[in-house]
């Protein structure tokens, strides 16, 4: 009995120094030798303030942006979550005739089936960086109008989406995704900065 | 389906199997304290341990010593969480200055680590300091999953003895666990992990001002090296609240293979380390094709449930509760793979997910995880399984029960019949509280049949020592604290205590060769009727309780009839 004890004792002081603080130091060091930016939160910097993460959604609901994912927690992030609702849950419903209301203020017409259900159904992060690419080519009139741009810029914001497109990775994991905050920030630069 | 997705499942299956001999009589050398690859790598250190702990490596401890160190060990390491997560305030790498965890969410948090449960009732970002972290939870994200891994070496060294009660010694068994297989794997991960845009950093929360001129809190901290032992390790306890959705914990499509097959690796491979360890590899076989049928067909359904749409809401796809950069397939895939391990980490939010797929996680759960089992903790589920179906199957042919060449008499049948029905009498009469009282009701987010699915989920989760959630309950309150703590405590120990029990009878008893009168336990007959029996028991358990939740819900949703 009083073996155990002490054994336990000094087991876990030496665990605690070995697997809490030398395993998370050292990895933390390769962290920071290899993949600097990325461990530190894959930050995006503009004249020395910090504007976002890559890997964190903004709230975005301005039309003159590209919107991503709906945010259960309104994008907060301290902690960031979902809704949790289930299939037939009667305020996930109101949630998506709100969403749907909202898009029909740019497309007056538009069927319920014709917009991209992303853009309805809220993410699991709350912070979900990404959109498929119809839901990023579905925004394109919107953002036109918004932005008051004449036709030919169109393709523009085309050639943007495609760049800011990551492909399949290792040719069968994912889909297509379009970062958004990436490319809010770079047609911003291009339609406004010249 | 997209031909990604059969790519994608299919790359899944084949890094698990193909790995899964390797892995298995690796760890099976590491057991039986033969020299591999690691050792002169490792075995100074393992070595440094020994003698810093003032450890007898060399001496065996019978089965109740084994029992002793074991229970002692976890009652000091809950102690010793405890205290820091109370302190947290008091201690260095707490740059928001977050507060001391309150009692009863402590309390809850403790049990559930130390358990290798890892249900968390609280955010990662807005409760603990990176102290708190990695002194506390990493270190029991380690810990938890050897002392898991340990029970079970015990286990198969009593059915391989003959005549002794000793059964190891636990120091050994554990510190192996954790010098030659958590930690180098562990190593690996996180840096491909880091790779990918996981974070790893002290450095304090970061103020962005967003394109639309908001202030946002980035939160950060070392979170790759807790993530790679968390997958490995069957923990599941995100570092952040929404766990392997938050875009820190799991950036990239890629980052979300590793994390899934993290999940099952060590679990496929200790069903081939035990058919070594008990010296019949046909027997780990008949455990692996048990588990990888029940698994097989869980996720079939899953997956064809999922790729449906909800005719309750406008046929939209399920994609509430999921993330963009996974999609439906992926999700799916880590659902049933975390509640079949008892990992219980989360790539999307399965109370959103359909009736059917919330319905096989749940079956998952409360087959005590039975099917791959977490590290250690769910092959030992396997092995009461096991148990019952030699004693019911030797009733019906009226043979000797037997298994690898040990009598099965009352006393251990007994105990697998313990370790198989407390926990899951702990899930129905806590359910059961929590549906007559108000304390349980008013923490729900939906009401109707999911709201029964959120609270049974909840208590399954928390007695077989899973730790995912329906997420829709609210579990930081001081009833649900309480209880599913309880809840945690009776699925590890009441589990834990019968193995190491049935370890010590068994290694006591005789060898009988086999003969003609023998039931043969390492053929497809009996793998079906070990299906057969986790089927049945936990199917009959439970299915009153499923009908009123998940298919209920079901029927409502494809009958567009009623919305709650």
């Amino acid at each position: 009995m009083g073996k155990n004890f002490l054994i336990s004792l000094k087991y876990l002081v030496i665990s605690t120094l070995f697997f809490g603080f030398i395993y998370t130091f050292a990895i933390t060091g390769v962290g920071y030798v290899f993949f600097k930016n990325k461990v530190k939160g894959s930050l995006i910097e503009n004249n020395g303030t910090v504007i976002g993460s890559r890997l964190i959604q903004q709230n975005f609901s301005d039309p003159k942006f590209f919107w991503g994912r709906p945010s259960a927690s309104n994008f907060e992030t301290m902690p960031s979550g979902a809704s949790n609702y289930g299939a037939i849950s009667k305020d996930l419903k109101k949630n998506v005739d709100d969403r749907v209301n909202n898009i029909k203020k740019f497309y007056p017409n538009i069927k319920i089936e014709d917009i991209p259900p992303e853009l309805l159904l809220a993410s699991g992060s709350g912070l979900d960086p990404h959109i498929s690419l119809n839901t990023a080519l579905f925004q394109v009139d919107r953002i036109m109008k918004a932005r008051k741009l004449p036709k030919i810029k169109r393709e523009v914001i085309l050639t943007l989406i495609n760049k800011h497109t990551r492909k399949i990775q290792i040719d069968f994991l994912g889909e297509p995704r379009v970062n958004v905050l990436g490319l809010n920030i770079e047609m911003e630069k291009v339609l406004n900065g010249k | 389906m997209l031909a990604t997705d059969i790519l994608t499942l299919s790359a899944f299956i084949v890094v698990i199997l193909i790995t899964l001999p390797f892995l298995g009589s690796y760890m099976a050398k590491v057991f039986e304290g033969e020299k591999n690859i690691l050792s002169p790598v490792v075995g100074g250190l393992e070595n440094k341990f020994y003698r810093l702990c003032g450890i007898n490596h060399d001496r065996e401890m019978n089965y109740k010593e084994y029992l002793f160190a074991l229970l002692m060990f976890n009652f000091l390491g809950a102690v010793l969480l405890f205290l820091i997560l109370a302190l947290q305030n008091h201690l260095p790498f707490n740059p928001q200055h977050l507060n001391g965890v309150p009692f009863w969410l402590n309390f809850n948090t403790t049990i559930s680590f130390i358990t290798n449960t890892n249900w968390q009732s609280y955010s990662g970002e807005n409760t603990l300091s990176y102290f708190s972290q990695l002194a506390g939870l990493c270190v029991q994200n380690f810990l938890s999953a050897a002392t898991g891994i340990a029970v079970i070496v015990a286990f198969a060294k009593g059915l391989r003895r003959k005549q002794t009660s000793e059964i190891g010694n636990f120091w050994v068994d554990l510190t192996r666990s954790l010098l030659y297989i958590l930690l180098p794997l562990s190593v690996i991960m996180a840096i491909l992990l880091m790779s990918q845009g996981v974070v790893q950093t002290f450095s304090n929360y970061v103020t962005a001002i967003t394109l639309e001129g908001a202030k946002q809190l980035i939160p950060l901290g070392p979170a790759a090296s807790q993530i790679a032992i968390k997958q490995l390790g069957s923990n599941g306890g995100g570092f952040f609240g929404v766990n392997s959705l938050h875009p820190f914990e799991n950036p990239t499509p890629f980052s979300n293979f590793l994390e899934v097959v993290a999940i099952l690796l060590i679990p496929a491979a200790l069903t081939y380390t035990f058919g070594k360890l008990v010296g019949a590899r046909r027997h780990g076989l008949v455990l692996f094709a048990a588990m990888a049928t029940i698994f097989a067909v869980n996720l079939g359904i899953s997956l064809w449930a999922e790729h449906h749409t909800n005719p309750s809401l406008y046929n939209l796809p399920f994609l509430e509760g999921k993330d963009t950069r996974f999609g439906i397939t992926n999700s799916v895939l880590w659902t049933i793979t975390t509640t079949s391990v008892s990992n219980g980490s989360v790539n999307a939010m399965i109370s959103s997910m359909s009736p059917i797929t919330g319905m096989i996680a749940t079956i998952n759960l409360i087959l005590g995880e039975a099917i791959f089992g977490g590290v250690g903790a769910g092959l030992y589920m396997m092995l009461m399984f096991v148990i019952l179906t030699v004693f019911i199957a030797g009733l019906m042919v009226g043979r000797t029960p037997e298994y690898l060449g040990k009598k099965i008499e009352a006393w251990e049948v007994k105990l697998a019949v313990i370790a198989v029905l407390l926990p899951a009498s702990a899930i129905l009469i806590g359910t059961m509280i929590a549906c007559l009282s108000s304390l349980g009701l008013s923490s729900l987010t939906n009401h109707g049949p999911h709201g029964l699915m959120e609270m049974l989920y909840a208590f399954a989760s928390a007695s077989q020592n899973n730790g995912s959630a329906f997420a829709g309950l609210n579990a930081n309150t001081n009833f649900y604290n309480f209880s599913l703590g309880i809840c945690m405590l009776i699925g590890r120990y009441a589990v834990i205590i019968p193995a190491l029990l049935i370890a010590g009878s068994l290694g006591g008893k005789k060898y009988t060769p086999p003969s003609a009168g023998t039931f043969a336990t390492d053929n497809t007959v009996f793998v079906l009727l070990l299906i057969g029996v986790i089927i049945i028991i936990g199917g009959l358990t439970f299915f009153p309780a499923l009908s009123l939740g998940a298919i209920a819900e079901h029927l409502l949703m494809i009958n567009k009839s009623f919305l709650f």
